[in-house]
């Protein structure tokens, strides 16, 4: 298990929701050479495009703790929640937004 | 007036879209570069192009290359009429239909979106009487749907279906970088989301 010399990143998008500071928009990057042990960043953006400074990404079958618009998860975890569907943000005093991944 | 367009119209100075025509069918190298200002620059500051061209990561130098390669690489040169239509005008279709097909979704095996620009002859067909702006928007968002039952139906699909036709990575990199067994795993999940793709598809086309 390994990532390749390329560098490339996914897009996760929250549904559309009301208000733009209530959606989202993850990216989770791979960094080249990566291997199971290795973290992947991971960077989280309101659809203002402000960093999001506190929440919880929920996806592979993990809650990733995003600080200062920033989180990570290992690479082997990645893998190992190839199959979960759930996708969520969680906020202090906002209602959880569920999303997916994108084409984008 | 901008300096270096001034520079450039000195360099190649357009008498008539007939001789430009044959220069840039020489590759004659000032002629292309007026072909750049005239044709490329002005597609590329459009609001929309200037949009897609940053969600799909296409540079103006990828339009001009793909121009050049079609154009004279294929010799579609030779499909311009020359009885007097703008040749600019011409070009700059070519070059929308690159910028909106550069749509990740809309090519690859699973070809969801029609080829609104081209007939499958690649010649230019006549302007569709349809707004393409609303039809795209439409087959985005069907696609997104149509992605998202897939997801439903196993993640692993859509990350397959990702990885092959958004970052178009091979098989054997698709299998490396998801712990799939091997190569020919890769094919049968990508075949199998393709399928599903397609399925779904026609069922929300049916149902509006």
């Amino acid at each position: 298990m390994q990532t390749t010399e390329k560098t490339f990143r996914m897009e996760f998008h929250s549904i559309p929701t009301r208000y733009p500071e209530d959606s989202w928009v993850v990216h989770l990057h791979f960094p080249p050479n990566s291997g199971p042990q290795d973290n992947l960043p991971i960077d989280a953006v309101d659809g203002r495009e402000m960093p999001i400074e506190n929440g919880t990404f929920e996806f592979m079958g993990r809650k990733c703790k995003i600080l200062a618009g920033s989180s990570s998860i290992r690479y082997a975890d990645f893998i190992a929640g190839i199959h979960e569907k759930a996708v969520w943000l969680y906020r202090p005093g906002r209602q959880p937004v569920p999303g997916g991944l994108t084409f984008a | 007036m901008d300096p270096v367009m001034s520079e450039v119209e000195k360099d190649y100075p357009i008498e008539s879209d007939h001789d430009w025509w044959l220069k840039l069918k020489e590759g004659h190298d000032p002629a292309w570069k007026r072909l750049w200002f005239e044709v490329i620059v002005p597609e590329t500051r459009l609001a929309r192009n200037a949009e897609l061209m940053r969600k799909y990561d296409v540079t103006a130098g990828d339009l001009n290359g793909q121009l050049f390669e079609e154009m004279v690489g294929e010799g579609k040169f030779d499909l311009y009429r020359d009885d007097g239509g703008s040749l600019a005008g011409w070009l700059r279709r070519y070059v929308r239909g690159y910028i909106t097909r550069a749509n990740p979704a809309a090519h690859g095996e699973f070809s969801l979106e029609g080829t609104a620009e081209q007939s499958e002859h690649g010649e230019p067909m006549a302007i569709p009487v349809t707004d393409i702006g609303v039809l795209r928007g439409e087959t985005w968002l069907m696609t997104h749907r149509c992605f998202k039952d897939l997801w439903n139906d196993d993640p692993r699909k859509a990350y397959v279906m990702i990885l092959k036709t958004r970052f178009h990575f091979s098989s054997k990199e698709v299998a490396m970088m998801l712990d799939i067994s091997n190569e020919a795993a890769v094919d049968q999940i990508f075949s199998r989301a393709v399928k599903d793709m397609r399925a779904a598809w026609v069922h929300h086309d049916r149902k509006g």
